[in-house]
């Protein structure tokens, strides 16, 4: 644990102070009254609580009448994470929050002190372990140690607190054992409740046993009652459907009766009919033979009407036939007449084609005559075109290559003017010699620049001298010189300035000389480069005239290889050759161009000619067609008269087979009257018979309708009497009276069944009370022995309670001894840590301690008190740094002015061993007012007042 | 069903308190520091390499990934490049921060804060809220307290010290008890008076039943508290040389809810016991060369010797002299430490106000078997009692009498 910020408002003498610590050991500083110790009341106050008597009123300033104060700290708390603890004081009353670096936040002392507690690794006493052990306050270094064994006994007991045990036990252990010791009697009173309910409903189970018995009783009788309802409610039922079977027979005796009334008129009625329809069959018999040869009459009659109707039909058509004949033989002698005149017109087209065949013939001879012509001439022009070409190749060639020919000449004769004929060698050779003179003549004029400079030096340094010596001090006299050599300054120096100055003009005419003459060298140089570019530049022009020269050569090989591939004749001159091959292709042209006209001329007359044959056999086509119409139509003909033939021969056939037609037709006529009058005769008794044979035709179903009415009469008869005999024995078979007596005692048995459900209802409530009576019985037996076994369980617990109680009671010394021994053991640890040595520290029983050191063979036992300064100071440090690590795992340390009443010694000593003895603590605060630790400390912070108010410098 | 499960199947690593950049002090003629230094980097390689071999779809971190707040170059180099081998594998990695690499509210960003922005991990972080409530959102890409990955919701809740109650108690009313939640927290079940920073069992009451998995760390041993499902893997190599053997990591796999622990590789260490009956230089040395012989010292190992002395006694020997002979024989290094009375070690030796009661209390033979329970009431009765608090010194008592006796009725 350690504080990174403290920051007051208003807190005694700190209006607004704020004070940045570091880790390690930081050292408030400043004189009494300064304010440090309010630091350390702010930070006691926030941490853990402490205050001083008085009220909190007291914390706050009264330097300004604010009326509140503040404290707020921020620190790294045992867990590692950053804390700030915040207090705000006002006169009556404080609040105290805690605030993680995550921004959980805990407010009031019953949640802020245990969580502080932990985040300061304080075990025990929170406020007394800050208090005593945290924080060293002053005088409490060692002087502890030295007072009276009473006053060391008060100090300790009170920091190891070990009267809280005592506390403890006479407090909270004792009202402990009182509430447990009450809660017991609690448990008694109500036992005693339950145990005189529970001796109340005692005989609660053998009652519900004789209730059961009786509802038992009863609802056996119930069921017997009810068997007896039941059975005689059975034959009640069945007596009235007797009752219902009797009246139903009836009605059916009567509807039987009506009904075979019905069938006996009915079958009066048939018999009449019958009577009637034997009468009609007597009359048909008698007419039967007259009526049958009226039949056949009549259907002879039909059969010749319809003969009749088909002879006239044949009658008709005979007639259409002979006209029809004579049409058709009209038509054949008209194919016959067209066929003629159609045969003339295709031997006229006959002969047309033949003179049109002799003329083609002859035209495409001609024709044939012409194209051998035409091919010769062709081949004749290709070999012309040919040789044509080949010498306007040749020409072209030619021309080009006598026009280089002329072309280079005209170079060659340009390149030949522009060479110089001089000789450039022996000119340069001249010049260079001229140079040599001229570079003597320089090296002269370098010399007589330097002579210039030179005098011009020397002038300077005279007018110098002059003007010092006439302004200055004389170098060897210490003061004005006025004469040189027996001269006046000025005299002595224009003088020699003069002379010098002659020689100077003298040098500068020598000096223009060799100039101009150092210039005209140069002019030669300029020559001398002239000359040797002349010179390469006429070489060149030479190498280019041969180049020329070669080329033209060249040229006349090639003129001569084109003229030997074209023709034979080859040594002539370039200008006759072309002249040459100009006229030879101007001749060839000639004969080109007329034999393109021959061919051409040759082509016109075979155009005509083809022309002519083209026309010729367009007319003999046209004559073809002509003939092949006339042959069409006369095949026509030749068809159609066919066909008029055969239906003529057709029509003869048919008119000889109805030849006979009109004579039949006359023969059926005359039957037809005479069979007419035969049936008109006979008709009267054909009508009598079929009046009559309708009605004789009946018999046979109204005789079989009779005797189907006769059977079912037999039927219904037999029925009624069967119903008839039922009707008397159900009649026997019940009595009305029967019926009314059963349903009377039903009514009785009913009355009965009501009263034994009543009885059985409450007998079962009874059971329902007595079943609740049973539970609350056992329920009061379960509680009680849960009652027995609580005061069982807290008897037990009294009884131990009793016995820490008791423990708690007398454990304080032996506390306070087993802590002595504890610490004075790591007391001892740490002593041989600072010192090296091998002494043992001693906590006795009345809270001395004692420093043991060996010394040969036996030891040494020196009481506090009689320890050195320096060696009680060690002793001291030792004891804390054991208390500290015990009472708290903080590595956090308070030492209040440490140094106050210190001797000299002691003061070294502590300045020696407290920073060792605490190297691994994470923080230490030293207020003090003096300077001892000034030099180890990470941090110094200076308090101040000023104006009443404390000022904090780092 | 296939979608289902896989939605909430997967298996995680995870491990805590990997301390890279750890260099602990060591005498100034060995290269002790040095070698440590390396120890925490090769443990930590040594679990990736098992987590790309034995693929797992989440590695977790609960804090303490670095020793320190400010990083060397070299160690913020080296963790790097160890997760880029993860992110490479595209496994994800998903951290908090302990005790020992969080920030202190004025000193702006963290490494882990860096290292979440360079995406090769998540780290998560609760919020506060301007009113002091405790938030858990969502990773919105950048920050947040929970990430949802296949199905599985996992909840940062980091160090906090001695407030871990506001946390837990704000993260079990967002919990959705109908999904797998894991809940990463830099914290174990143990004394926080002793230990800060550690939670007493009723502070994690709430989480019950509301998540599948705590992983836990800080404490660097191997715990599992089964009826939390709080998983502790323990440090990987020796923080401090006095350190318990079980250290490792857990491979969890949230569909079958089994768990699998698996030992880190560390350094060799060999612990032996003294116990003295005198305390004399004599009786120490031959006990020492005893057990010398039978636990002789390897080469580059660590060498503790626990020396008990009778309550009261000193023992004149120059311990360093002794560390130094070991070393001689081969150790890196060798811890001698001297320590009173019955020989039983106690979580921390701050313990002595109690101990001290408790051998006061186990002198009245009828109560002697309570002791530990009565001290540890005690504590609390004395706090109660110089607040004033009746109320809470008789349920002190109450809980005190029920847990000896065995039952539950309380006077009040």
């Amino acid at each position: 644990m350690y504080v990174n910020k403290i920051e007051l408002e208003n807190f005694k003498s700190h209006v607004k102070t704020s004070i940045d610590f570091s880790q390690g050991l930081n050292l408030i500083i400043g004189l009494n009254g300064a304010g440090k110790s309010s630091v350390l009341q702010a930070l006691g106050f926030a941490f853990v609580g402490l205050k001083e008597d008085g009220s909190y009123g007291d914390f706050i300033t009264d330097f300004n009448g604010a009326g509140f104060a503040n404290i707020r700290v921020d620190f790294v708390a045992s867990d590692g994470l950053e804390y700030s603890v915040i207090r705000k004081i006002d006169p009556k009353k404080t609040s105290w929050e805690i605030i993680s670096q995550t921004n959980v936040k805990r407010r009031g002392q019953k949640e802020v002190l245990p969580l502080l507690q932990n985040l300061l690794g304080i075990r025990g006493e929170v406020k007394k372990v800050y208090k005593r052990i945290i924080t060293a306050s002053q005088n409490d270094m060692t002087s502890v140690f030295l007072g009276t064994s009473a006053e060391r006994k008060a100090f300790f007991n009170d920091l190891f607190n070990t009267k809280i045990y005592k506390e403890i036990s006479s407090k909270e252990m004792k009202e402990y054992v009182e509430s447990v010791t009450s809660k017991i009697s609690e448990i008694n009173g109500s036992l005693n409740i339950l145990k005189k309910e529970i001796e109340e409903l005692s005989t609660t189970s053998q009652e519900l046993l004789k209730s059961k018995e009786e509802l038992k009783k009863i609802s056996k009788e119930l069921r017997e009652v009810e068997n007896l309802e039941k059975e005689r409610k059975r034959k009640l039922e069945m007596l009235r459907k007797k009752r219902e079977e009797y009246l139903q027979l009836l009605e059916k005796k009567n509807s039987s009766l009506e009904k075979i009334q019905g069938l006996e008129k009915t079958m009066k009625e048939n018999q009449k009919r019958l009577i009637d329809a034997q009468s009609a069959k007597k009359i048909c018999e008698e007419s039967k033979s007259q009526h049958e040869r009226f039949e056949i009459l009549e259907r002879e009659r039909k059969e010749l009407e319809e003969q009749k109707v088909i002879a006239e039909d044949d009658v008709k058509k005979l007639g259409d036939l002979e006209r029809e004949l004579s049409d058709i033989n009209n038509a054949i002698e008209r194919a016959e007449a067209e066929i003629t005149h159609e045969k003339g017109n295709v031997e006229r087209h006959k002969e047309a084609l033949h003179t049109l065949n002799d003329k083609i013939n002859s035209k495409k001879k001609e024709l044939k005559d012409l194209e051998d012509e035409k091919m010769k001439k062709v081949s004749e022009g290709n070999e012309i075109l040919e040789e044509l070409r080949s010498f306007q190749s040749l020409s072209t060639t030619v021309q080009k290559i006598t026009d280089s020919l002329s072309r280079t000449d005209g170079m060659i004769e340009t390149a030949r003017n522009r060479i110089k004929n001089v000789d450039y060698p022996e000119e340069i050779e001249n010049q260079t010699q001229k140079i040599e003179f001229f570079e003597k003549k320089a090296k002269e004029l370098e010399s007589v620049k330097e002579k210039k400079i030179e005098l011009r030096e020397k002038m300077s340094t005279l007018e110098n001298s002059r003007s010092s010596l006439e302004n200055g001090v004389c170098p060897i006299l210490q003061e004005k010189c006025f004469n040189v050599e027996g001269k006046d300054v000025s005299e002595y120096f224009d003088e020699k300035i003069k002379n010098l100055k002659r020689e100077f003009s003298s040098l500068e005419v020598v000096e223009r000389k060799l100039q101009s003459e150092y210039e005209e060298m140069q002019s030669v140089k300029d020559k001398i480069s002239q000359l040797k570019s002349e010179m390469a530049e006429n070489e060149n022009e030479k190498q280019k005239l041969q180049k020329l020269r070669d080329d033209k050569e060249k040229m006349i090989d090639d003129l001569r290889s084109s003229l030997e591939e074209v023709m034979s004749v080859t040594n002539l001159e370039p200008l006759a050759a072309r002249e040459y091959v100009n006229s030879r292709l101007r001749e060839l042209n000639g004969v080109h161009q007329k034999n393109l006209t021959e061919v051409s001329s040759i082509d016109a007359k075979m155009d005509d000619l083809k022309r002519d044959v083209r026309s010729l056999e367009e007319e003999k086509r046209a004559h073809s067609e002509e003939t092949k119409k006339c042959e069409e139509k006369i095949e026509m003909y030749e068809h159609q008269k066919v066909s008029f033939n055969d239906k003529s021969e057709d029509l003869k056939s048919e008119i000889s087979s109805l030849s006979r037609a009109r004579e039949e037709l006359e023969e059926l006529k005359k039957r037809y009257l005479e069979l007419s009058n035969t049936a008109n005769q006979l008709k009267p008794f054909h009508e009598e018979y079929m009046k009559n044979i309708n009605i004789a035709m009946g018999i046979d179903e109204i005789s079989k309708r009779v005797e189907n009415t006769v059977s079912e009469l037999k039927i219904k008869k037999v029925e009624f009497e069967n119903v008839s005999t039922r009707l008397e024995e159900v009649s026997n078979s019940y009595s009305d009276e029967e019926i009314s007596s059963l349903e009377k005692e039903i009514n009785t048995l009913d009355k009965k069944k009501d009263e034994f459900n009543s009885r059985f209802g409450s007998v079962r409530e009874r059971i329902k009370s007595l079943e609740l009576d049973l539970k609350k019985f056992k329920n009061a037996k379960e509680k009680s022995e849960k009652l027995k076994k609580d005061k069982e369980f807290l008897e037990k617990k009294k009884h131990l309670a009793e016995k820490i109680r008791k423990l708690l009671g007398v454990m304080g010394p032996e506390m306070a001894s087993r802590y002595r021994k504890f610490i004075a053991t790591r007391a001892t640890e740490k002593y041989r840590a600072l010192t090296q040595k091998v002494d043992i520290v001693k906590w006795s029983d009345d809270y001395d301690v004692h420093l043991i050191s060996p010394i040969e063979g036996s030891s040494s036992d020196r009481r506090f008190s009689l320890l050195s300064g320096g060696e009680q100071m060690v002793v001291a440090l030792a004891i804390r740094a054991a208390l500290t690590e015990t009472f708290s795992s903080t590595k956090f340390a308070i030492f209040d002015e440490p140094t106050v009443n210190l001797d000299e010694e002691r003061r070294r000593s502590l300045s020696e061993y407290l920073p060792k003895l605490f190297e691994n603590m994470e923080q230490i605060l030293v207020v003090t007012h003096d300077e001892t630790f000034r030099e180890m400390a990470e941090k110094v912070i200076n308090i101040k007042k000023e104006n009443g108010m404390s000022v904090v410098k780092m | 069903m296939e979608s289902f499960l896989d939605a909430n199947s997967m298996k995680f690593l995870h491990c805590s308190d990997i301390h890279l950049g750890r260099k602990p002090v060591g005498s100034a003629f060995s290269n002790y520091s040095n070698q440590r230094y390396e120890d925490y980097f090769n443990a930590f390689d040594w679990i990736i390499e098992f987590a790309l071999e034995n693929p797992v779809d989440v590695f977790l971190i609960s804090g303490d990934l670095f020793d320190r707040r400010e990083l060397s170059p070299d160690v913020l180099e080296r963790a790097e490049k160890q997760l880029s081998r993860l992110k490479n594998r595209d496994i994800p990695v998903v951290a908090i921060e302990g005790n020992h690499d969080r920030l202190f509210a004025i000193e702006g960003r963290s490494w882990l804060e860096y290292l979440s922005r360079e995406e090769l991990l998540y780290l998560l972080r609760p919020y506060t809220l301007e009113d002091g409530s405790v938030d858990f959102p969502k990773w919105n890409g950048n920050s947040g307290a929970m990430v949802e990955i296949k199905g599985v919701r996992f909840y940062g809740m980091g160090y906090q010290g001695f407030s871990f109650q506001q946390y837990i108690e704000a993260i079990a009313n967002q919990l959705d008890p109908s999904k797998t939640n894991v809940v990463l927290a830099h914290t174990a079940i143990g004394n926080p008076s002793v230990i800060p920073g550690c939670v007493i069992p009723e502070e994690l009451e709430p989480l019950i039943g509301k998540c599948d998995y705590i992983a836990g760390g800080h404490i660097h041993t191997k715990h599992v508290y089964k009826r939390f499902k709080m998983f502790v893997p323990g440090a990987p190599e020796y923080w401090d040389i006095k350190e318990g053997e079980e250290k490792g990591f857990f491979i969890y796999d949230t569909l079958t809810k089994n768990f699998e622990f698996h030992n880190s590789k560390k350094r060799l260490k060999t612990i032996v016991s003294i116990f003295l009956e005198n305390g004399s230089t004599n009786e120490f040395r031959s006990r020492l060369e005893e057990a010398l012989r039978s636990n002789p010292v390897e080469d580059g190992s660590l060498y503790v010797v626990e020396v008990k002395v009778p309550f009261g006694s000193f023992l004149e020997v120059n311990i360093s002299d002794v560390e130094k002979e070991i070393e001689e024989m081969g150790a890196l290094k060798a811890v001698v430490s001297v320590s009173m009375g019955k020989g039983v070690k106690t979580e921390s030796e701050n313990q002595d106000l109690e101990v001290i009661e408790e051998d006061v209390i186990a002198k009245n033979p009828e109560l002697a078997s309570y002791s530990k329970v009565i001290a540890d009431a005690l504590e609390n009765l004395k706090r109660y009692h110089e607040m004033n608090d009746e109320e809470g010194a008789t349920e002190t008592i109450d809980r005190l009498l029920n847990e000896i006796i065995g039952g539950d009725l309380d006077v009040r």
